[in-house]
């Protein structure tokens, strides 16, 4: 299904990259736009063994790379077309190397547990012990109940007796009285 | 009176005479009182489009002003006028109070000429409160504002909606009277309410600290910044999708305007004492908030406390100011930051707007607003997925939207600063995208979670309506945001300039 995409993408890329090898790393196309410290410009030295897009293929005989990519395909042909009973038993001989590799190194489990989960128990702490406890309760409706019990405590006072009011009228006049004397 | 048409005062009084003719309607004629509200929010959204189209961006004057003797014992003026700042925040309330209308059509049911006729009056209430250029004006009208919310949350609420509305009053009276007593000293100061004159007031460190942190607690409050935030998820919960939407879209742009209105300009030197108090606290609205909004079960509640993130955004971006100054010395850059704010806040009105209208389109169907109890919705509401997906992604600040606009403004403001204020800042990014989209991934994907999310509709014409319509501005200021920074800019700059320059020199001590 994917065969004719990949081929309609393959042909285009060698053509493109063809043509436009030259100008676009060893030439101008690019102007000054990017800026590269004398030290670390590869691809000076690259181009001054650079001839043409066809000595660069022909070229690249000489140097292992092809030939590692040519193993790369040959061996995917061999294990997943020619032998395919071999990468199950290759998996199962050496399961741990197996299972980490394909579980991607467990990176995406423990960013979950870490990341995604220390989120949510970060959030939980603020929200139950930060708004939910010492804001509203102990804060909020702390006050509120607060001057409920001073009011109720003061309510005591109010006893409905005039004695004692009087009583308490005698009290505050003597601080009053004893206030201005020793003042 | 300047002579010119009276925008602002038609714009302050015809939404409220409106409304009173609603109630009456929903006496007389009980079928019309939809479309009479309709036409009077249609109405005052036309009579706002000329503040814009003749609005003069090159100057940070007062426009469209007029001012009438109020009670002249006490230097009181009616007087009205908008800036920058105050008249793009005008529109966003006729616009939101438009399709809340709208959004409430079908929906409410119970008392629906009271329900709209509160929206109505509060829209002038509100309307007024952003173009009030006197004090004790400012004042009643800010205080007026409580009393329709009141109702809306106290009438139309649900099961805790006693609890919630008495949070709600008393948590914004609270900081709203610590207003009024600076407001007083100010005026025995100046010996008028005018706003612009307490502004030119010289004024000492010590009153000045005082007068910052009375204000600093009445728009703190309504903004809100933590800890005082903890009124608004309550109140969010228990309102009616309207209520929820005018809160969270207007409401709280009230103490974010209020800070730019009063606290800078009236308090340069305490502000930029404090600054450390204010960053700190948006450093912390942001990060904890964002934490918290992650792991909440209750959709209303998620988009709430997500609110409190992105406000915290905003009160960041206009106190960033002060830190700039001192590390650089000059003020570029500090214009970006407050721009960035005020662009957040007209984003966010949108955004969170648009997110609390979908979370009522939800309700409306399942009467829940568990997450749990959703899941695949995309399978059986198309239209409605692609909605809650776009307002989500806003509400992470995707590039193309309006929410990317004003974060990045404020967080590139904020690396001129400090970079850790940026680094903390810039949390909301990853916690914006977990709990935004999280949320769409357990309520919107997935297979479909059982038999009641199966049978419900998608949205008809009129929610559609509803929600297209936020998207338009989220998409528009996303892609090109100039004509908006064009009307704030000249504000914005004269703001900083004069908020840069202190007042102790020769201050009334």
């Amino acid at each position: 299904m994917v065969t004719v995409p990949l081929i309609l993408l393959a042909i285009p890329s060698v053509i493109i990259g063809w043509i436009t090898v030259e100008p676009l790393l060893y030439g101008g196309w690019l102007g000054d736009a990017i800026h590269v410290a004398p030290a670390n410009d590869v691809l000076a030295k690259l181009g001054e063994e650079f001839g043409s897009p066809l000595h660069a293929v022909l070229d690249s005989f000489l140097h292992p790379t092809l030939y590692l990519a040519a193993a790369g395909a040959g061996l995917a042909w061999f294990l997943y077309i020619f032998r395919t009973d071999l990468p199950a038993k290759i998996a199962d001989r050496a399961k741990p190397l197996y299972l980490l590799l394909a579980n991607k190194f467990y990176f995406d489990e423990v960013f979950y547990f870490v990341f995604a989960g220390g989120t949510r128990a970060l959030g939980r702490l603020f929200w139950q012990v930060g708004d939910v406890t010492l804001i509203d309760t102990v804060a909020i409706n702390g006050t509120a109940n607060g001057i409920g019990r001073l009011a109720g405590f003061l309510r005591r006072g109010q006893s409905g007796y005039l004695y004692h009011y009087a009583f308490s009228m005698i009290i505050g006049l003597c601080i009053l009285l004893g206030w201005l004397i020793t003042r | 009176m300047t002579g010119h048409f009276p925008i602002l005062s038609l714009l302050l009084w015809l939404p409220i005479v409106g409304g009173l003719l609603v109630l009456v309607a929903g006496r007389v004629a009980p079928q019309t009182v939809r479309w009479l509200a309709l036409f009077v929010a249609v109405l005052s959204f036309a009579v706002s489009v000329p503040l814009w189209t003749q609005f003069d961006p090159t100057t940070a004057a007062m426009q469209f002003t007029e001012k009438l003797p109020w009670i002249s014992t006490f230097n009181v003026y009616y007087s009205l006028g908008v800036d920058g700042i105050a008249m793009p925040l005008i529109l966003l309330t006729t616009f939101i109070t438009v399709l809340v209308v709208i959004a409430g059509w079908e929906v409410i049911q119970y008392k629906t000429a009271q329900y709209m006729a509160a929206f109505l009056i509060l829209e002038g209430l509100m309307n007024g409160v952003f173009s009030a250029m006197d004090g004790m004006l400012f004042y009643v009208l800010w205080e007026a504002m409580l009393i329709p919310m009141f109702l809306i949350i106290g009438i139309w609420g649900g099961p805790r909606r006693v609890y919630a509305t008495i949070k709600f009053f008393l948590y914004t009276f609270l900081g709203s009277v610590l207003m009024l007593v600076a407001l007083i000293y100010l005026y025995l100061k100046a010996g008028s309410f005018d706003i612009l004159g307490f502004q030119q007031l010289q004024l000492g460190m010590q009153p000045q600290i005082f007068i910052f942190i009375a204000f600093l607690l009445a728009f703190a409050v309504k903004v809100p910044m933590w800890p005082v935030h903890t009124w608004l998820p309550d109140a969010h919960v228990e309102a009616p999708t309207g209520g929820s939407v005018i809160l969270a879209a207007i409401m709280l742009k009230m103490g974010g305007y209020g800070f730019l209105r009063f606290s800078l300009p009236i308090t340069p030197d305490a502000s930029h004492a404090l600054t450390w108090l204010v960053v700190g606290l948006s450093l912390t609205a942001i990060v904890y908030i964002g934490f918290v909004a992650v792991v909440q079960t209750d959709m209303k509640k998620l988009v709430a406390y997500s609110s409190v993130a992105h406000m915290g955004f905003v009160t960041l971006g206009f106190f960033l100011l002060f830190a700039i100054l001192e590390k650089t010395g000059g003020l570029s850059g500090t214009v970006m930051g407050v721009e960035g704010g005020m662009v957040q806040m007209i984003s966010h009105g949108f955004i969170s707007g648009a997110l609390f209208l979908c979370v009522g389109v939800l309700y409306d169907r399942l009467h829940t607003r568990d997450i749990g109890a959703y899941g695949g919705v995309i399978n059986v509401m198309p239209a409605f997925a692609f909605f809650m997906v776009l307002f989500a992604m806003a509400n992470c600040g995707l590039p193309g939207t309006s929410g990317f606009v004003g974060e990045w403004m404020v967080i590139l403001s904020a690396m001129r600063a400090n970079f850790w204020i940026a680094f903390l800042a810039a949390f909301t990014l990853f916690l914006g995208a977990a709990y935004s989209l999280w949320l769409v991934k357990r309520v919107i994907y997935g297979n479909i979670g059982n038999e009641h999310v199966r049978a419900m509709k998608d949205i008809n014409q009129r929610e559609m309506l509803v929600l297209g319509l936020c998207a338009v501005p989220v998409i528009l200021i996303g892609i090109w945001p100039a004509p908006l920074l064009d009307v704030l800019h000249a504000t914005v700059t004269n703001l900083v300039h004069q908020v840069a320059q202190t007042k102790l020199t020769g201050a009334i001590p």
